[in-house]
């Protein structure tokens, strides 16, 4: 699994966001045009490309992409 | 729990949604960003909105009144079921005024089922079971919701949602019928994900304050819905597929084998991952969740008769119908059938 790769599934999800540039940094919450469809999204994509269902429990303490994409490792790593 | 019902025909589907349109982009609390990206994600460009004192027995009685009318088997109901989570009162049971509203026979088994969004499912299995039993010969299966009475207005997570809408399902005994194959569960550690937890014997009304109370942003009283999207994406995402792989599996088919999948119009991102997750073109979903929004129980039918006229007389046609939602509750079943009568009525 490789962070750009991550990074270019969820810039597909959020393409209604606009031209945003997503990083390892970005805070998920501080995206423009961010709302709850959108994690509804990110979900739906990791579940389809990662295989991995990720509960608003796990989320609860990701902040960055980075964070996320740690998740989603860390997850695979558990199966 | 995995079923099989025989001889059970289903003879027609009519459905009716009240005439009141309202529309995604009028919401008030959405920016136009955000109703934009709401149709986008959700599909709901509109939906159907009852207006005080119509009712989701209303709503039915019109698909029903017109089905038997129609059909002119008004004398041959044996058995009417009632399901819905919006009934007109705690008590009597609905579908008992509904056999005196649709002038049906006193020898005719009436009863409601406090199911929602697996409802139809549910109801098929329940009025197949009576007809497959040779108990009874003709069941009247009245299915549908006015959740938007049960909706707040500031919760933006269930207000732009939801339509109200009723339907009416002929079923009857056919000794050529091609079996149904059944996949039904529930769980109830999901309670808390769909709820209206005010006004019933739990918290009486009265017993609670009405002040609304905010859950992530979104604003609802204990006598509103109370819905976790995420909760109910990942039920949707983890039981539907397995639920719809079993029901196929006691048919002895696969996926390929589908002409149409008639999910519950829950949303159309849940539609879109499931068909994904399914490996089942779009074009092979039927929907409606554009023109209605979430229609609970009344979602499946409700679609079948939206597209009952590009479907008219089309034989042997599989079907993988799957509810799911409140509960947690879900139930897939598959079936090749000719395309039922149908028809999609306004009720003005």
């Amino acid at each position: 699994m490789e962070i750009n790769a991550f990074i270019a599934h969820l810039s597909e999800e959020f393409e209604d966001l606009g031209v945003f540039e997503l990083s390892p940094s970005t805070v998920l919450r501080d995206i423009p045009g961010w709302n709850s469809m959108h994690i509804l999204l990110l979900v739906a994509m990791i579940d389809f490309r990662y295989q991995v269902l990720l509960s608003g429990e796990h989320l609860k303490a990701v902040i960055t992409v980075n964070d996320l994409f740690d998740l989603v490792e860390q997850k695979q790593h558990e199966h | 729990m995995n079923t099989k019902i025989q001889h059970t025909r289903i003879d027609a589907i009519y459905a009716s949604v009240p005439e009141q349109e309202v529309f995604t982009a009028d919401y008030p609390l959405f920016s136009p960003e955000e109703a934009r990206s709401f149709t986008k994600n959700t599909g709901i460009h509109a939906r159907r909105v009852a207006p005080d004192g119509v009712t989701c027995s209303d709503l039915c009685a019109l698909a029903a009144e017109q089905l038997l009318l129609d059909m002119e088997i008004r004398e041959e109901i044996d058995l009417l079921v009632f399901v819905s989570q919006s009934p007109d009162y705690f008590l009597p049971a609905t579908a008992i005024l509904l056999q005196e509203k649709l002038r049906l026979k006193t020898d005719c088994m009436a009863f409601d089922v406090n199911l929602g969004c697996s409802g139809y499912v549910y109801g098929l299995q329940i009025v197949g079971q009576f007809i497959q039993s040779g108990a009874v010969r003709k069941a009247l299966l009245l299915v549908g919701d006015k959740s938007t009475i049960s909706t707040a207005f500031q919760d933006k997570s269930t207000y732009p949602l939801f339509g109200d809408a009723g339907t009416a399902t002929l079923l009857s005994f056919s000794g050529n019928a091609t079996p149904w194959f059944i996949n039904s569960g529930s769980d109830g550690s999901g309670k808390q994900s769909i709820i209206i937890e005010g006004g019933h014997s739990r918290n009486p009304y009265g017993t609670y304050s009405e002040e609304l109370m905010d859950f992530n942003g979104n604003q609802h009283s204990r006598s509103h819905l109370h819905l976790d999207g995420l909760d109910v994406f990942n039920f949707s995402l983890s039981q539907v597929p397995l639920s719809i792989e079993e029901a196929l599996s006691l048919a002895e088919k696969s996926i390929k084998d589908l002409d149409f999948l008639v999910l519950h119009q829950a949303n159309g991102l849940i539609t879109k991952s499931l068909a994904r997750k399914l490996s089942l073109p779009m074009e092979q979903c039927l929907t409606s969740i554009e023109q209605f929004g979430n229609t609970s129980s009344a979602s499946i039918p409700l679609t079948l008769a939206f597209h009952g006229s590009e479907l008219a007389s089309r034989q042997n046609l599989t079907f993988l119908l799957s509810g799911f939602g409140v509960g947690f509750s879900w139930a897939s079943i598959c079936l090749t059938i000719d395309f039922p009568k149908t028809k999609l009525l306004t009720y003005a």
